[in-house]
């Protein structure tokens, strides 16, 4: 039991740390950075193991961050003297200190090593679970105390450095703490997936929230709940393995927060669309409506009386470029969105004052905009009808406003149609 | 000095050939590939492909349950062209980056592919050590086949044959990928598909993921597919010498990795990564020193 605590615990701080650390390099775009930086510290977690006697954690820990360090000074001092982008120059970095490291361990073999590379849950114990807790401890900490520099510094580099005194003293921090954290989650998940522990939770919370906070404790959130649950479910079911099965609910948390998310996510975005689609449809008829009502009128110079009945042949007479079953398709949508009413005495239809404003409101629109088109933009009469056509959907109430006094209250559009007032 | 040389040979004889064909021909061709990659800004790509063309291997490994199955290979290629397709795909949604795809589709289907390896790992044949470095050593030995009197290994047959595709496919297309790599948008005005090629491109890596990945490993891979090229952009400045350059300094790689691991009898895929890498670092200080002394000399003459 008392090994199951352990565990637990450990995997509950790791997230922790995970998430918070996390959210930073995936707002900063550096999660492929994370990846190159937990490959190139392989050497010198191999000596720490080969060096010390029992797993000794600070020396593991201590390599790895000279590993980690001159890796990272590597890169930066290779990006500025030769033509190579950082893309190459990580991979370059990955795979040569990753070498070496397995150089290293097929010279010295050290015991234990391979916990680190595959991850290997067990092997964690008390010891490595005080160094866990006192990491964890640190990261909040630090993260608290540094919060405005961190914030700033992974949106605006430049304005932080700018407006925080060693500044640079913070980010080395930082990486300290980042290059550490890496160590230890390996021994969870193995090397080549504890960049994902670091990422994965926190792209998900990227992808429901919009501010830092509320991504690192969503992303706590996430890892918390999947991380346990990985752990619980590889204890009933023996075979599975808990670095990829965590790392697998970590991907499916972030498909389904992909698909769900209220702001962002892909079904919210196919419906917002389709709701588009239906307004511009139901704003089309009744523009289509008013134009047959127009040429029926007997006074067109005069505003229409919106509020006469009509039959569905009656209209369809006026529009003969569009079928009979269509018309009736549209009148029945109108109809269902209270826009058209059914007279059932006198069997005919009428427009709801619903619809009347709408109908009015988008001839209106359509209108102005070409008159618009034709006076500022020198558009030829013939050539305004398409694009008013898509315009009118998106001009609202003050932009029409605006319009209608930008071009002085007109009374009629380019065509010699009546605007409706 | 002779007797250094000649040693490894009298030891291994022709096992010790082998070995160093095998590596010779994973080499060259990631070498071209790979300097593709570089000059496409896509070097992180190459870590995508190799890394998710796990599962696909694995899975089609489960069906057929033979490791030399053509089925394999045509697992990887789906897994790793359907992970790129995702990941780009992916990258075209504002929250998420570049970077931030690659990662996270990198690692889902890796681990995907190794929760399946380790659920099954009793009754199957692949080591999960496999993937960090290979076992060259051991692979050599098995499925020797005999042509015209010469004792070769099958796979050996297979990175040739492979090798000279990739050859074909640089010189077929050479035109188009010359373009395409360093003015995209030109090359999207006039031929209209591109996506073939680079699907193409990126086909031919997973083609040579599942034997490679039983030789050198998915993460070793990355080093033969980039770095002789990126030790090339510090030297060469056109394509060609690009390619012949990374060619080059990749054979000479893997005949002194060759030498050194058999030497201190350290694995030879990683070896041969590591000179490769010290080649890199030496390159880029040779650089540094002579640039420095080429300024300091023409400000004493501006002086």
């Amino acid at each position: 039991m008392d090994y199951l605590i352990i565990i637990f615990s450990a995997v509950i701080l790791l997230s922790i740390s995970s998430a918070l650390l996390g959210s930073y390099l995936v707002v900063e775009e550096r999660a492929l950075l994370s990846d190159a930086l937990s490959h190139s510290i392989l050497p010198g977690v191999i000596l720490g193991f080969f060096l010390s006697e029992d797993k000794n954690p600070w020396l593991i820990c201590g390599l790895a961050l000279v590993a980690g360090m001159l890796g990272t000074i590597l890169i930066h001092y290779w990006k500025q003297h030769t033509k190579l982008k950082q893309d190459s120059l990580l991979a370059v970095l990955l795979a040569g200190f990753f070498a070496i490291g397995i150089v290293l361990e097929s010279i010295y073999n050290p015991v234990g090593v391979r916990y680190f590379l595959f991850g290997q849950l067990s092997s964690v114990n008390q010891q490595d679970l005080l160094f866990i807790a006192g990491h964890t401890l640190i990261t909040v900490i630090y993260i608290t105390v540094f919060w405005r520099q961190l914030h700033m510094q992974s949106f605006n580099p430049q304005v932080a450095n700018l407006y925080f005194n060693g500044q640079s003293i913070v980010k080395w921090g930082f990486e300290v703490l980042l290059i550490i954290g890496l160590v230890l989650a390996m021994q969870a998940v193995g090397m080549i997936l504890v960049a994902a522990w670091l990422i994965i939770p926190a792209l998900s919370a990227r992808f429901c929230v919009d501010r830092l906070i509320s991504m690192q404790l969503w992303s706590i959130i996430f890892s918390l709940v999947l991380s346990s649950l990985a752990v619980w479910l590889s204890w009933i079911y023996q075979g599975l393995a808990v670095g990829p099965l965590m790392i697998l609910l970590f991907a499916i948390g972030f498909v389904i927060a992909f698909l769900v998310s209220p702001k962002k996510g892909l079904i919210k975005g196919i419906y917002l669309n389709y709701l588009d689609k239906q307004q511009h449809y139901h704003e089309h008829n009744l523009k289509l409506i008013y134009k047959a009502l127009e040429k029926k009128s007997a006074t067109p110079h005069l505003n229409i009386d919106l509020n006469q009945t009509f039959s569905l042949l009656e209209i369809a007479h006026q529009l003969p470029m569009i079928s009979l079953s269509d018309l009736d398709k549209r009148f029945k949508s109108l109809f269902k969105s209270q826009e058209l009413l059914w007279l059932e005495e006198s069997k005919q239809w009428q427009l709801s004052q619903k619809g009347q404003q709408t109908a009015k409101n988008m001839v209106k629109k359509h209108r102005l905009w070409e008159l618009y088109l034709s006076q500022e933009a020198n558009y030829k009469a013939d050539h305004v009808h398409l694009p008013a056509d898509k315009v009118e959907h998106y001009l609202d109430d003050k932009a029409l406003e605006q319009l209608d006094k930008l071009l002085g209250y007109p009374k009629l559009d380019p065509h010699g149609k009546l605007i409706p007032r | 000095m002779v007797n250094f040389i000649i040693q490894p040979w009298q030891d291994m004889g022709a096992i010790g050939l082998l070995m160093l064909l095998m590596s010779l021909f994973i080499a060259l061709p990631a070498a071209l590939l790979g300097s593709f990659l570089v000059v496409r800004k896509m070097a992180m790509t190459s870590d995508l492909v190799t890394h998710s063309a796990i599962p696909g291997l694995v899975i089609a490994f489960l069906f057929v349950g033979n490791l030399s199955s053509v089925w394999l290979n045509l697992g990887a290629i789906i897994s790793s062209l359907l992970a790129v397709f995702i990941a780009q795909w992916l990258a075209t949604y504002r929250p998420i980056k570049s970077d931030t795809a690659i990662g996270t589709i990198l690692t889902s289907f890796f681990a995907l592919g190794i929760l399946i390896l380790s659920a099954k790992a009793s009754t199957v044949d692949l080591d999960p050590d496999c993937v960090l470095y290979g076992q060259l050593e051991q692979l050599v030995g098995a499925n020797l086949i005999e042509i015209g009197g010469l004792i070769v290994a099958r796979e050996l047959l297979y990175f040739i044959g492979l090798y000279i595709l990739v050859i074909l496919f640089v010189i077929t297309n050479y035109r188009t990928l010359l373009v395409s790599s360093f003015d995209a948008n030109f090359a999207k005005s006039i031929w209209k598909r591109l996506n073939l090629l680079h699907y193409g491109l990126l086909a031919m890596i997973a083609l040579m993921m599942v034997q490679a990945f039983q030789v050198v490993g998915a993460i070793l891979m990355v080093s033969f597919l980039i770095t002789p090229a990126a030790t090339a952009i510090l030297w060469c400045k056109r394509l060609p010498q690009i390619l012949i350059f990374a060619s080059l300094y990749s054979a000479l790689s893997c005949v002194i990795g060759f030498y050194f691991a058999y030497y201190i009898n350290a694995n030879t895929a990683s070896f041969i990564a590591v000179i490769s890498f010290v080649g890199f670092v030496l390159s880029w200080l040779i650089k540094l020193i002579t640039t420095k002394l080429f300024v300091s000399q023409s400000q004493l003459k501006a002086q």
